[in-house]
């Protein structure tokens, strides 16, 4: 036995590199959830000083070498050490918490920041001057590559764009809230201006207008709340402009629930294959997100980074058709919906379930149909009361507009 | 008779008795009292309780008449060398469940008639009116002393009189009976010596209490019980819902006894039976709709997505609710879905445990309204009222609330076309 034990010591000596540990600043999230910069301490690190451990390595753009702590640029370095650290505690969710021999055997994944190509399935990086991507991040899946071209294989990546700023009026983007405040004004101005017309006919009717001064002097006022009204109504675009926010950017690299996001990606790419955004996929990423940042919100009160809305779970969004299309796949519908299945059936049971849903759908599943016959099947093979639990699954699926 | 042999058998059974609580979870009845005084009396009788019990249910006739049974308990108790209040000792007995509810309250009723102190002298009244048949009032009264010296249920034979009044006097004066008048029927039998003291003061107690009115029968209840649990037996006696035995608003009485009161055995197990198959639907793994051509071929097979199958197995559920009422067994009762589900764990076709979440189905046609919807009418009448009486431009500002309120409601019921959708079946 003690035999064994100097060998396996003498075996472990030779055979793997000494880990490192050190200090460094990252984005991390407070007590309130809020976004600050704060000292942490990067485990596992394999080479000494660089961001480089034995699960992850953050290299530049295309480069192969990972970031050290004498890069230039502290921007670059925040960025290495932020996602280094987050990817870091996604991984040990799924390895501790879920106990994913899949995760556990990813080889060391190459995660690149400010990288603008687009991806190429055949070779790797798409050209450079090919549409330049920003503001998001996506994971990739592994490519044999091409030996005759010099492209070399690759593992499943992740992918950080640089932030761009964007004037916010390029993006014509649907801002929901200016619609309904829009909306709302609008109704008020119909419904003054009718009351206002149906005081003045009364008037009109009854010939109190030029009978008695008083009526006269209401009229005026009558008059003057539907000028107001409508100076309101125009004037209220140009108001708009002034207090809107006119750009947008996102760094996804300093978003910690951005990179649990896209490390759930790959954690789930055993059986939800990284070929494109789908909102199966997607909800499933923003679920786990949302376990690791302990929180249903998702890139929220972190406005120094991202400027867009981030997802929240407790929206109480209802199922529209539409969110069965890829272009609805980063909405926070399927989030929520699986967010309230771990409320109702509890933390353990509710991520188990979902958990283990990835093995009865694919990305491309559709919510109406697979997703919720996946869920019934599930409960009915682990929920403790299945008939009883599928009726609360029944009630879930109804609440959000199922 | 079958129901009569039946109840024999289960009197005697050492292993059930029909006296038992086997649905009720805690009792509201339990709530009422002291629970220091529970607590003595329990301490008290605890060791005695099984004894007593036993030798109750040995006498058959307990379970027909609610006068023996309380009698029965009474005697016991005497028997024993201290003193215990007979309510204690009943409710000591619901809370160890050697009874249920409807049992604890038709003891209780005995025991308020029994305890009552009624007025029994007063001003007669409507002499003429009973002058005029008192040869057929007459009958009625030596119809009931008669009972009482055959020693037939005193219930049975007091609720006698007061129908046999009724119906005699609806007959003879083609209008309605007041039952107001019934203790001036009592007095003039008395007066004529039709019955005696105790047997007029027994009537005056019954009259005191309402038991004329009263709609639960002890015997019918252990009856139908009966006959429930020979016809279907429940797979586990110890699943109890507080549901069923909580008290109802505005009403004396729990779920449970409101279904003994209201239906019977038959239409319990037609109304568990509509549960059954909701259960059995809902728990489908896969449903299809077959449409078959001219020639009786098959010529297409729609299968229901899962949403599809839930809104399907409610869809049926409630037209065979509504087929219960025109059914011919529930006599033009309209049975509601709460009755349903109560008649559903009587059976035991569903538990304890399920009853919250078929409960909640409910809410997919009958959904509760929300704070703007039950107050919305009021809303828009004073918005409207304050609008045209405030003078320009003030006007303005309940429009704007209500504007701000309406946009609010619309936003949340637009959120989803679920009930507009053409993307599902049902």
């Amino acid at each position: 036995m003690k035999a064994y034990i100097v060998f396996s010591s003498l075996l472990s000596l030779f055979l793997f590199k000494p880990l490192w540990a050190f200090e460094t600043s990252a984005i991390v999230r407070n007590q309130n959830f809020k976004a600050i910069e704060q000292k942490v301490i990067l485990s596992d690190i394999s080479r000494e000083d660089c961001f480089e451990g034995l699960y992850f390595k953050i290299v530049e753009a295309k480069s192969d070498q990972a970031i050290c702590l004498n890069h230039a640029s502290l921007d670059i370095k925040l960025k290495a050490a932020t996602t280094y650290y987050h990817l870091t505690l996604a991984r040990q969710f799924f390895v501790d918490k879920l106990g994913s021999a899949f995760v556990e055997s990813l080889p060391q994944l190459s995660i690149r920041i400010e990288l603008t190509n687009r991806f190429s399935e055949l070779g790797h990086f798409a050209n450079d001057k090919l549409e330049p991507q920003f503001n998001n991040a996506l994971s990739v899946p592994a490519g044999a590559g091409m030996p005759g071209r010099n492209i070399t294989p690759w593992g499943p990546e992740i992918w950080f764009r640089p932030k761009k700023i964007i004037n916010i009026k390029e993006l014509e983007i649907k801002q929901s809230n200016v619609q309904d405040y829009k909306m709302l004004l609008r109704s008020f101005r119909q419904q003054t201006h009718m009351m206002s017309l149906q005081r003045f006919l009364l008037s009109l009717v009854n010939n109190q207008v030029f009978q008695s001064p008083n009526v006269l002097d209401s009229m005026f006022r009558l008059f003057g709340a539907s000028v107001m009204m409508e100076a309101v109504y125009q004037g209220s675009g140009f108001i708009n402009n002034i207090f809107q926010r006119k750009n947008y950017w996102l760094d996804s690299a300093l978003v910690p629930e951005i990179i649990y996001h896209e490390f759930a990606h790959i954690a789930l790419s055993d059986n939800l294959e990284l070929s494109h955004s789908s909102p199966m996929n997607e909800g499933m990423a923003d679920f786990f997100a949302g376990l690791i940042a302990n929180s249903p919100k998702l890139a929220l009160k972190i406005k120094k980074h991202n400027t867009f809305s981030g997802k929240k779970a407790t929206n109480s969004k209802r199922y529209i058709q539409e969110f069965e299309t890829t272009g609805y796949a980063n909405t926070d519908f399927v989030f929520g919906l699986l967010w309230d299945i771990k409320q109702v059936f509890g933390e353990k049971l509710g991520t188990e379930m979902i958990y283990a849903l990835r093995q009865r759908v694919t990305t491309n599943s559709n919510l109406y149909q697979d997703l919720l016959q996946a869920l019934l099947d599930l409960c009915q093979d682990r929920c403790a009361y299945p008939s009883n639990d599928r009726l609360k699954l029944y009630q879930i699926f109804h609440k959000r507009g199922f | 008779m079958m129901s009569l042999l039946f109840l024999t058998a289960t009197a005697h059974s050492n292993e059930y008795s029909i006296l038992k609580n086997d649905r009720e979870g805690s009792s509201f009845y339990l709530d009422k009292h002291s629970p220091k005084t529970i607590a003595v009396t329990k301490t008290l009788v605890k060791d005695e309780l099984p004894k007593i019990w036993q030798k109750i249910e040995k006498n058959p006739k307990v379970l027909k008449c609610d006068f023996t049974l309380y009698e029965s308990i009474q005697s016991h108790l005497d028997q024993l060398l201290y003193p215990v209040p007979i309510m204690d000792f009943v409710l000591v007995s619901r809370s160890l469940n050697y009874i249920d509810d409807p049992v604890v309250d038709a003891i209780n009723f005995i025991h308020q008639i029994k305890t009552s102190q009624p007025q029994l002298r007063f001003l007669a009244k409507h002499k003429s009116e009973m002058d005029s048949s008192a040869e057929d009032i007459q009958k009625i009264y030596q119809q009931f002393t008669k009972s009482l010296m055959q020693q037939s249920c005193a219930s049975s034979a007091l609720k006698s009189v007061s129908a046999k009044i009724k119906s005699q006097f609806e007959e003879r004066e083609l209008k309605k009976f007041k039952f107001k008048k019934l203790k001036y029927y009592h007095q003039f039998a008395f007066d004529r010596k039709w019955i005696n003291p105790a047997q007029y003061t027994l009537l005056m107690q019954a009259f005191k209490e309402k038991l004329h009115v009263r709609s639960f029968d002890f015997a019918n209840y252990i009856s139908h019980k009966a006959i429930l649990r020979s016809q279907s037996p429940l797979h586990d006696r110890n699943d109890k819902s507080s549901f069923v035995s909580k008290k109802m608003k505005k009403d004396k009485s729990s779920l449970r006894q409101s279904l003994y009161q209201r239906y019977d055995y038959s239409q319990i197990l037609l109304m568990s039976e509509v549960l059954k198959k909701l259960r059995s639907r809902l728990s489908s793994k896969k449903v299809e709709i077959h449409q078959f051509d001219q020639h009786g071929v098959l010529a297409e097979v729609i299968q229901l997505a899962p949403m599809e199958i839930y809104y399907f197995a409610i869809d049926i559920l409630r037209k065979e609710m509504s087929e219960l009422r025109t059914n011919s067994v529930f006599q033009g009762k309209a049975p509601s879905y709460l009755d349903i589900i109560v008649a559903g764990f009587e059976t035991g076709i569903i538990h304890s445990s399920e009853i919250e979440q078929i409960k909640l189905l409910e809410q997919v046609w009958n959904p509760d309204k929300t704070l703007y919807e039950k107050s919305e009418v009021w809303i828009r009448t004073f918005a409207t009222l304050t609008s045209v009486l405030l003078p320009p431009p003030y006007g303005m500002i309940p429009i704007l609330g209500l504007v701000i309120i309406e946009a609010i409601a619309q936003q949340k019921n637009n959120q989803g076309a679920a009930d507009e959708s053409i993307y599902r079946l049902f």
